[in-house]
């Protein structure tokens, strides 16, 4: 469904000197710097997929998505969504496709969102009844019928991501590209939205693209991650892989049977083969390198009267932040 | 339902909702710049003992300053930095994105604000009339051939502002653009002085300028001062002018939507 290979995208920027004597130069003297935002991009996502497009601010995630959803011109390299070239922007690419951006509205501020999606029924020309039934649908799943006759411009933020994200599926897009859909929402309006596109998935089968710096949301929607560094991809794969392949540690939690004390006393950094991070008297969770996770564990069966020990993964987000600081583990 | 249609109702709805902006427009506009007219002009017509200047006697020369605001907006609209807002702010994201043509989207818009300037022009005519009791009455067929000069001049105002606003895609602000053309449009169209009071020569330069087609044209049509054939002449003047211009607009555009970077996104 989507397909970009070697995709490049280099700006140019107007770099101003600071102060009043830097604002009178640039009167009559600019200068230019390149940014090369994307440097060949290579994705493929299939339908049925959600893949998460992760990195830090400015390495190029969103601009991969702006290409691949036609809004602006790659310097070079092709893609292909849905059979179509992007920036070509032909109507019945676009019929097929929704961006929905957590930090820019595309609801009409001025209009309550009933006539918001009545005029994007008539813009994506839905038949009546289709309408009808996706919009109960849709306003039923995030429970925003009684905000439906406010302005959008009245909306608490997390009651206009809804309404975006109503805005954004009434047409039943088979691309959709997600960019940060949960920022800056509470909790549990995070988890409505990500069950909610969790459904959507499920129902209609679509390919999507998910940037999001929340790893709550990649670890629960994503299976597979691409993860792009100063605009070049750097992994392509899934996100359990991810883990196998790059975390460097594991997490050890053993609980100590009630009432007895340690014959050792107190677990001490220099007696374990991992970092302590937490000890409170009976519950010990230490961090140690995966190849000594059997030998730590052992040594704490051994030295302590424990009632459980779990052995787990590091989390998909401390092993993406540590590959963005470092680059993959090899 | 067209898309179309609905989008011109959506903003006239749109308008009529901002009662404060909808009386203070129309009142605030048309008085201030009348008024300041009126007491200019009384002057100058009273210190010299003037009864008409170059045709116009006073009161037909009211009804034309009357009229310059109201046209003005009717051709006009109010979309001063509409497009180029939508450059700056990434607003033409949501356009691209769309199965629709922006510029169709915001010609509808400005469209529906020419209608209900129109309608506030003939209600403002229609009070002028009765109030001033003026003899120079505007007939019903002046009316009729005035309003599909008001349509192309709006037509043509639309392309020139976009040839304009479409330069945000490379320079960092261009308000003081637009603001100078309404200056100009308003100076060489007949909105700061009928354009019979400038002398015969720089009269035939300025009918060939696409500025008096937006302001003076429709102002001498609706007074009944255009024959039919210099009527057909203005429109197909007009045309030309929007047709060439647009054309520019359509490459221009083509232009800098690949330089577009989407930003606030």
């Amino acid at each position: 469904m989507i397909k970009a290979r070697g995709l490049t995208k280099t700006f140019k920027v107007h770099k101003k000197q600071p102060g009043f004597a830097g604002s009178l130069r640039s009167l009559f003297v600019r200068n230019w710097e390149e940014v090369h935002a994307l440097k060949g991009v290579d994705l493929d996502v299939e339908a049925g997929e959600i893949v998460g497009l992760v990195g830090a601010n400015g390495a190029g995630k969103t601009t991969l998505v702006k290409a691949l959803a036609g809004i602006i011109h790659p310097t070079g390299g092709t893609a292909e969504v849905l059979g179509h070239v992007p920036w070509r922007r032909h109507n019945e690419f676009r019929r097929q496709i929704a961006l929905i951006m957590g930090q820019k509205a595309q609801l009409w501020w001025d209009l309550p969102a009933a006539d918001g999606f009545l005029l994007l029924r008539q813009i994506y020309q839905v038949p009546e009844a289709r309408f009808r039934e996706n919009l109960a649908r849709l306003v039923d799943a995030l429970q925003v019928s009684d905000k439906l006759n406010v302005q959008i411009r009245k909306l608490s933020l997390g009651e206009r991501m809804k309404m975006e994200l109503i805005a954004a599926l009434l047409h039943q897009p088979q691309v959709v590209f997600l960019d940060e859909p949960t920022i800056g929402l509470d909790l549990s309006a995070q988890r409505a939205i990500r069950e909610f596109i969790l459904d959507y998935r499920k129902r209609e089968n679509p390919a999507m693209i998910l940037t999001s710096h929340y790893m709550e949301d990649i670890e629960s929607l994503c299976q597979r991650i691409v993860l792009v560094r100063q605009g070049e991809k750097v992994y392509d794969g899934s996100t359990v892989k991810l883990v196998e392949m790059y975390a460097r540690h594991k997490v050890l939690t053993a609980h100590l049977q009630v009432g007895e004390s340690p014959p050792d006393g107190p677990p001490r950094p220099d007696r374990m083969a991992g970092e302590i991070l937490e000890w409170n008297g009976t519950a010990l969770k230490i961090k140690v390198e995966r190849r000594d996770a059997a030998g730590v564990a052992a040594q704490l069966l051994g030295n302590y009267s424990v009632a459980d020990l779990s052995i787990e993964e590091e989390d998909v987000g401390t092993v993406i932040e540590s590959m963005l600081k470092s680059g993959p583990a090899t | 339902m067209n898309v179309g249609l609905h989008f011109y109702l959506l903003e006239i709805k749109k308008i009529l909702s901002y009662r404060a902006e909808f009386w203070l427009g129309f009142i605030g506009n048309v008085a201030s710049q009348f008024g300041v007219a009126y007491f200019l002009w009384k002057a100058i017509f009273l210190a010299r003992g003037l009864t008409s200047l170059q045709g116009f006697d006073f009161g037909a020369l009211m009804l034309y300053y009357l009229l310059v605001p109201l046209v003005e907006r009717a051709v006009n609209g109010q979309e001063l930095g509409n497009v180029s807002g939508e450059i700056y702010e990434g607003g033409l994201t949501r356009y691209l994105l769309y199965p629709v043509s922006f510029f169709r989207i915001k010609y509808l818009g400005q469209l529906a604000q020419s209608t209900v300037f129109l309608v506030q022009l003939f209600v403002a005519m229609a009070l002028f009339m009765l109030i001033f009791r003026t003899p120079h009455a505007i007939g019903i067929f002046s009316i009729l051939k005035t309003i599909p000069v008001i349509f192309c001049a709006g037509i043509l105002h639309f392309i020139m502002t976009i040839n304009l606003e479409i330069i945000a895609f490379w320079a960092d602000n261009v308000w003081s653009l637009t603001v100078l053309n309404r200056l100009i449009t308003h100076l060489l169209g007949g909105g700061l002085l009928p354009l019979a009071f400038f002398p015969d020569r720089v009269q035939s330069w300025l009918g060939y300028l696409p500025y008096s087609r937006l302001v003076s044209f429709p102002i001498n049509c609706l007074l009944g001062h255009v024959g039919n054939r210099e009527w057909l002449i203005g429109l197909t003047v007009t045309a030309a002018w929007s047709l060439g211009l647009g054309l520019v607009a359509a490459w221009t555009w083509s232009r800098g939507l690949k330089t577009y970077t989407g930003v606030g996104i």
